[in-house]
C-alpha cells in the first residue's frame, strides 16, 4: 500500500552518526511516515493560525449558524454541495471555543496536503514532490484568511483529492473510468462545483497517459456539465459561475477573489508537474537530499513572501475588538486602544468599552479621538457594520435601533445568522415584552451546540415581566423605553438618546453619549445648551471630567459660571498649566509637550485635533 | 417482494389509523387547546390536511373523526397528529357540504380523558389549488434569499417561482396576477437590476417603468381584467422605526399618484384625480367589470412628523378600457375624515358583490399596525362591515380573493406578533367571513420553525410554469422595453 507521505524527506537527511539499519527501521516504520509528517504541518499551520488568525476564527463563528434540526439540514443536503456546506458550518460553530478555528483548519489543510501528496505519490511514486504536494495546502489557506469564504469550499477540495486519489488507484483504465463515471455526479452532489475540477484533472491524466479509449474520458465532463446544466436551468444554482467554479464557496453577494482560484489552478498544475517530473529524481543520495532541501527552501520562501500578501492582517485588529466586545471585556478592550488610533470602527468599540463601564465622558478624551463617528459610524448595510452599531445602540439604550440593526445583521450574515445577534433579538424583545418572537428565537439557539445554555438561561424571562424588570440588564434597558412614541431618525439620533436618557436618568450612557459626541463634533454652541438643561438633575448631578473641561473652554472668562458647574480645582488648576504653555509659546504651540502634559483633556482635542 | 411492501406499507398505514376501542375514564367538559387552532372552521372540501397537535401534555391521544356514519381515528405521534392525505380526501369528499366531528382522547397517568368534540365545517366550494408568496424576513432594509414561491393548497408542495440568486441576488417584491391566471403575472426586481418583468405564457417582457413625468418606477399592481392594463402607483415612500411602539415600523409615503400601464403600447395613462399635488394616491385595484378602479387617497400633510396624522379614504373612478378615459371626477366609499380611519389594500371579489380593505387608525402601509382589520363593503348596498370571525388583536393585512369569490387569503402576525402569516377565510353569499384557519403545513412545528414572513398572498388557479432561469435570464440580460408616459394625459 502506499503510504501517506511515504519517502518522506527527512529520510534524505538523517544524522551520519546513527546507523543506517536503525535510521531504515524508523524511517520506514509506517508510524514516520503517516504521522510525523503530517504532525509537522499540522502543527506548524495551527502555530501559524492561532498565533496570527485566533480572533478571524472568532469572527467567523459570529456570521454562521449551525441547527441542530431536520429543516435546516434537509434544506441544504439535497443542494449540489450541500453535504459540504453542512460539513463547513458543523465545523464552524466550534470556532467559538479558543484554539478550536486554528486546529479545525490546520488539520483540514493537513488533509488537503496528505491527499495531495498521495496525488503525487500516484503519478510519480519515484520522486518526493514536496513543493507540488504543498502548493494546494498554501492556496486553500490564502481563502481562510479571507471571512466571506465557507468552508464548504475547502471540504469539497477534500473530497475532490479524495475521489482523484482513489481513481488514481485503480489500474484498470476500463474501471478507472466507470469509478470517475459513477463518482462525478456524487461528488457534484455532496461537493459542488469541485466536480468540474475533478472531471478537468481526470481529463487531464488520461490525456498525459492517452490509454486506448481515453477519449472517453469526455463522459465524467460531460455529467459535470449536465448536472451543472440542470441545477442553473433548473434553478437551483443561481449561474454557471456557481455551479462550475469555486466562486459556489464564497459570499454569493459579493464578487469573489482572484485567489480562490489559485487551489483549482493548483492541482491540474500538481498532477502535470508530477507527471512531468516522475522519472526526474536523481540516483545519488546527494543530489536527492539538494533536491529536497530547495524544496524545502522554495516552500519557505513561498510561504514567506505569499501569506503576507493574503493574510487579512489589516482586520485582525477589528477582529479581536470584536472579540472583546462580545464577551464583555471591556478592560482588555480599552487597553487594545491605547496610542493612536485611525479606524473609526476602533473608537467606536473603545467607545463603546469606556460607556459601558461608564467613564465615557470622564475618559473619551485620554484616547487618539478623531470626531463624532468614533462614537456611531454611519451604517453602510454590511452585515459587520449592522453588528457594530447593534452593539452601540444597546449600550446607550436606543434599543429600537439596537434591535434593527440586530435583525439587519442576522438577515445579511454570510450563513444562517448571526449567533450573537439572535441573542439581542432575543434581548430586545424581551425588553419589549414580545415574547412569542423572543421565545421562537430562543428555540432556535436551543438547537445550537453553543447557545443552548444561554437560552435556556433566558426562559425564566418569558411571559414574566417581574424577572424583566428586577433583571439589572433588561431591566434597566426597559426603564430606558421613551414612553412618547416617535420615528427614529438616525440624523437625529440625539432625540432618540435624549429621550432614553430622560426616561431613566440613572442610563448615564444616554446622556454621556450625546455630550460626548458634541464634544467631538466641537459642537460647544450645543453642548452648552445640554448641560444647561439637565446639569443639577438626576441626568447630570455633577459633570464628568471632559464636560469640566469644555465648561472652561465655554466660560473661560467667566470663572463664577465653573463654580455654579462645580469644575474641580484639579481641573481649573491643569488649564491654567495647559493656558500658561500654550501663551508662552503663541505661535508655536508646543505639540509634543501639550500631547505629553495634557494628553487627556478635552483642550488638547479641541484645540489641536 | 413487491407484494410484501406494499403489504407491509398497508399494516403501517391501517395501524397509524386503525380506531382504536378506547374507553374514556372521565369525560372533560371543555375543548382541547390544539395548535394551529382549527376549531370551528370552515374549510374547503381540497384543502391538505390539516395537521395540529394537542398544547398539553400527554402520555397517548387519538383524535377520532366521525362524519355522518363514517368513523376515523388517529394516534398522535411525534407530537402531532398527522392525517393522510388519501384517506382526508375522502373524509372530504364525503362531509362536504356539512360537518366533520373530531374528538380528542387523551391518557395521561394510565387513564384516559375524553376532551368535548370540536367540529371544522367544510364548504361545498373548493379553494384555488395554488397560492402565490414572497418570502423573505419580516427585516426592515436588508435581506438574503429571498423570493416568490407557490404553494399546492391541495397537499404541502412549495415550488419557486422566481428567486434572488437567479437575479443577481436583488430584492423583488408586487408580485400580481391578472385574475388569478398562473399564467399572466409581474413582479419587479429592485436594485442593480431594476425593472418590471411581466410573464404572459412563455413571454416574457423586462419592463424600465420610470419616466420623467413619474416621481418613481411603478409600484403596487392591480391587473385590469382584461389583461391589457395594469393600473400601479408610484410612491416615494420611506421607512423609519418606532422607539417604543409595538408596531415597529412604519412605512410612509411622502408623495404618491395612480397611474395606468397599457401593456400594449407601453405606455402610462392618468388622469387628475389620480395625479395630484396635493392628495396622495396609492393602493389602485380594478373592479372586476373593469370598469371601475378603486384607489386609496389621504391629503399631502408633513411626513413624517404627522405620520399619525394621514389616514386614507377610499375612493373610486370610472375606466373606459376601449377609450383609455377616465371618469371626471372620483367617488368616495370611504371618508377618512369623517370616519377617523385610515383604508388600504381594497380588493373586490371576482363576482363583484363585495370589496375587502384594511382599516387601521392611520397610514397606509397597515401590515405593520397591530389595529389592521379587515373590513368588507358591500358594492350593492354600499354598508361597510368588519370581516369579525376573521380579525384579531394583531395585524390582518394583505387580502386576495379566490377566482369563486368565496374565499379570501389574507397575512397576519397574529402567532408571535412579527412573522405574517397566511390564513384563509369563507366568505358567505352575505359577505359574512367564517373562522380563518391557518394554511396547513405537514409539521406543525414549521412556522415556529421558520424564520421568513409570508408577503402578498395571491391565490392562482393552476401552477406558474417554472422558469426561473429563463426569467432570470430575461432579467439579467434582455435590455427591457421602456416605458413611456402618455402625451395625451392631461395633468398639473
Amino acid at each position: 500500500m502506499e503510504l501517506f507521505f511515504a519517502g518522506s524527506f527527512l529520510t534524505e537527511f538523517y544524522p551520519v552518526y546513527l546507523s543506517d539499519r536503525f535510521i531504515q527501521m524508523v524511517f520506514n516504520s509506517p508510524a514516520y511516515k503517516i504521522i510525523l509528517p503530517g504532525c509537522l504541518l499540522f502543527m506548524a499551520l495551527a502555530l501559524f493560525l492561532q498565533e496570527t488568525n485566533a480572533y478571524h476564527f472568532f469572527f467567523i463563528e459570529q456570521n454562521q449558524l449551525f441547527l441542530f434540526s431536520g429543516p435546516y439540514i434537509a434544506d441544504r443536503a439535497l443542494l449540489p454541495g450541500g453535504p459540504a456546506l453542512l460539513t463547513g458550518e458543523f465545523l464552524v460553530q466550534f470556532f467559538i471555543l479558543p484554539y478550536a478555528g486554528a486546529v479545525i483548519t490546520a488539520i483540514l489543510l493537513t488533509a488537503a496536503g496528505g491527499l495531495a501528496a498521495l496525488v503525487c505519490r500516484r503519478v510519480a511514486p519515484a520522486c518526493s514532490l514536496y513543493l507540488l504536494s504543498f502548493l494546494p495546502v498554501l492556496c486553500l489557506l490564502f481563502m481562510h484568511f479571507n471571512f466571506n469564504y465557507l468552508i464548504q469550499g475547502t471540504v469539497a477540495f477534500l473530497l475532490a483529492l479524495l475521489s482523484l486519489c482513489f481513481y488514481l488507484s485503480v489500474a484498470a483504465f476500463r474501471r478507472r473510468l466507470l469509478l470517475a463515471v459513477v463518482t462525478a455526479p456524487f461528488l457534484f452532489w455532496w461537493a459542488g462545483a469541485v466536480a468540474c475540477l475533478y472531471a478537468l484533472c481526470v481529463f487531464l491524466w488520461e490525456s498525459l497517459n492517452r490509454p486506448r479509449g481515453w477519449g472517453l474520458t469526455f463522459l465524467v465532463a460531460g455529467e459535470v456539465a449536465v448536472a451543472a446544466w440542470a441545477s442553473v436551468h433548473g434553478a437551483i444554482l443561481g449561474g454557471y459561475r456557481f455551479a462550475l467554479l469555486p466562486d459556489m464557496y464564497f459570499h454569493k453577494g459579493l464578487a469573489a477573489p482572484p485567489e480562490i482560484y489559485f487551489s483549482w489552478l493548483s492541482l491540474p498544475l500538481l498532477i502535470a508537474g508530477a507527471y512531468v517530473l516522475r522519472n526526474g529524481q536523481p540516483q545519488k543520495k546527494k543530489a536527492r537530499r539538494l533536491t529536497n532541501l530547495l524544496q524545502i527552501a522554495a516552500i519557505s520562501a513561498l510561504s514567506w513572501i505569499s501569506i503576507p500578501l493574503y493574510n487579512d492582517a489589516k482586520s485582525i485588529k477589528l477582529k479581536q475588538l470584536d472579540y472583546y466586545a462580545r464577551t464583555c471585556q471591556w478592560d482588555r478592550l480599552i487597553e487594545a486602544c491605547q496610542g493612536r488610533l485611525t479606524n473609526y470602527l476602533y473608537l467606536c468599540y473603545l467607545n463603546m468599552a469606556l460607556a459601558q463601564k461608564g467613564v465615557l465622558a470622564d475618559q473619551a478624551f485620554a484616547f487618539d479621538q478623531q470626531g463624532g463617528q468614533g462614537l456611531f459610524i454611519p451604517w453602510n448595510k454590511t452585515a459587520s457594520i449592522s453588528t457594530l452599531l447593534s452593539e452601540l445602540h444597546f449600550t446607550a439604550g436606543n434599543i429600537a435601533v439596537a434591535q434593527e440593526k440586530a435583525f439587519e445583521s442576522y438577515v445579511s450574515s454570510l450563513g444562517y445568522g448571526n449567533p450573537r445577534m439572535l441573542k439581542r433579538l432575543v434581548q430586545t424583545n424581551l425588553i419589549y415584552g414580545e415574547y412569542p418572537v423572543a421565545e421562537k428565537y430562543l428555540d432556535l439557539l436551543d438547537k445550537t451546540f453553543y447557545y443552548s445554555r444561554w437560552a435556556n438561561s433566558c426562559r425564566k424571562y418569558l411571559y414574566n415581566d417581574a424577572q424583566v424588570d428586577n433583571d439589572p440588564l433588561l431591566g434597566g434597558k426597559r426603564k430606558g423605553l421613551p414612553k412618547t412614541n416617535f420615528l427614529s431618525n438616525p440624523d437625529q439620533l440625539e432625540r432618540d438618546l435624549t429621550a432614553v436618557a430622560e426616561q431613566y436618568p440613572p442610563n448615564r450612557q444616554a446622556l454621556e453619549y450625546i455630550g460626548t459626541g458634541y464634544l467631538l463634533t466641537k459642537n460647544v454652541d450645543a453642548f452648552e445648551k445640554l448641560i444647561n438643561r439637565y446639569y443639577k438633575t438626576a441626568l447630570l448631578p455633577s459633570l464628568p471630567a471632559s464636560f469640566q473641561q469644555a465648561v472652561i473652554i465655554l466660560y473661560e472668562a467667566n470663572p463664577q459660571v465653573w463654580a455654579y458647574y462645580n469644575v474641580s480645582e484639579s481641573v481649573a488648576g491643569r488649564f491654567a498649566d495647559f493656558k500658561r504653555l500654550i501663551q508662552s509659546n503663541r505661535g508655536n504651540p508646543p505639540v509634543a509637550e501639550v500631547n505629553r502634559l495634557f494628553g487627556d483633556t478635552y483642550w488638547r482635542y479641541y484645540m489641536f485635533k | 417482494m413487491r407484494n410484501q411492501l406494499v403489504y407491509l406499507f398497508a399494516l403501517l398505514v391501517a395501524g397509524a389509523c386503525s380506531q382504536a376501542p378506547i374507553r374514556v375514564d372521565r369525560e372533560i367538559n371543555q375543548l382541547p387547546e390544539i395548535f394551529p387552532d382549527y376549531t370551528g372552521c370552515t374549510i374547503p372540501p381540497n384543502i391538505a390536511p390539516l395537521n395540529f397537535a394537542l398544547t398539553a401534555g400527554y402520555d397517548e391521544a387519538y383524535a377520532v373523526f366521525s362524519a355522518g356514519d363514517n368513523e376515523w381515528s388517529v394516534k398522535a405521534g411525534k407530537n402531532q397528529f398527522t392525517f393522510p392525505i388519501s384517506k382526508w380526501r375522502k373524509l372530504l369528499q364525503l362531509s362536504a357540504p356539512g360537518d366533520i366531528q373530531i374528538k380528542i382522547k387523551v391518557k395521561k397517568e394510565g387513564k384516559w380523558f375524553g376532551y368535548t368534540p370540536f367540529r371544522i365545517h367544510i364548504a361545498s366550494e373548493s379553494v384555488d389549488p395554488y397560492i402565490a408568496y414572497r418570502l423573505i424576513e419580516p427585516g426592515y432594509e436588508l435581506w438574503n434569499q429571498m423570493g416568490i414561491y407557490q404553494r399546492n393548497l391541495e397537499n404541502y408542495a412549495q415550488s419557486p417561482i422566481i428567486e434572488n440568486k437567479m437575479t443577481d441576488n436583488n430584492c423583488m417584491n408586487c408580485h400580481s396576477f391578472c385574475m388569478q391566471n398562473p399564467d399572466k403575472m409581474l413582479f419587479h426586481i429592485r436594485g442593480s437590476l431594476g425593472s418590471t418583468v411581466l410573464v404572459n405564457g412563455d413571454k416574457i417582457e423586462r419592463l424600465h417603468t420610470q419616466t420623467d413625468h413619474t416621481m418613481s418606477a411603478l409600484v403596487y399592481p392591480s391587473w385590469h381584467p382584461g389583461g391589457r392594463y395594469v393600473a400601479f402607483s408610484v410612491n416615494d415612500t420611506r421607512q423609519a422605526f418606532h422607539v417604543n411602539n409595538r408596531n415597529r415600523v412604519e412605512v410612509y409615503d411622502y408623495k404618491s399618484d395612480v397611474v395606468v400601464y397599457d401593456t400594449d403600447k407601453h405606455e402610462i395613462i392618468t388622469a387628475p384625480p389620480l395625479f395630484s399635488e396635493d392628495w396622495l394616491e396609492t393602493f389602485p385595484a380594478f373592479s372586476p367589470d373593469g370598469q371601475t378602479l378603486y384607489f386609496c387617497t389621504a391629503p399631502a400633510c408633513s411626513m413624517p412628523d404627522e405620520f399619525t396624522q394621514i389616514k386614507y379614504s377610499l375612493c373610486s373612478i370610472a375606466f373606459n378600457p376601449e377609450t383609455r378615459a377616465f371618469g371626471a371626477v372620483a367617488d368616495t366609499l370611504f371618508h377618512a375624515k369623517e370616519n377617523g380611519m385610515s383604508v388600504s389594500f381594497p380588493r373586490v371579489s371576482p363576482d363583484g358583490a363585495y370589496l375587502m380593505y384594511t382599516k387601521a387608525a392611520y397610514g397606509n402601509f397597515s401590515i405593520w399596525h397591530k389595529d389592521a382589520d379587515l373590513h368588507l363593503i358591500n358594492l350593492a348596498s354600499g354598508n361597510h362591515f368588519p370581516a369579525q370571525a376573521a380579525n384579531s388583536a394583531d395585524v390582518e393585512s394583505y387580502h386576495s380573493w379566490s377566482s369563486n369569490s368565496r374565499w379570501v387569503v389574507f397575512a397576519s402576525r397574529r402567532l408571535d406578533g412579527l412573522y405574517t402569516r397566511l390564513y384563509i377565510t369563507y366568505i358567505n353569499a352575505d359577505g359574512q367571513a367564517g373562522k380563518p384557519f391557518l394554511v396547513p403545513q405537514k409539521k406543525v412545528t414549521f412556522y415556529h420553525d421558520f424564520m421568513k414572513s409570508y408577503n402578498i398572498p395571491e391565490f392562482i388557479t393552476g401552477k406558474v410554469k417554472e422558469q426561473g432561469y429563463r426569467i432570470g435570464q430575461t432579467a439579467q440580460k434582455d435590455k427591457g422595453i421602456t416605458v413611456s408616459f402618455s402625451k395625451k394625459n392631461k395633468i398639473r
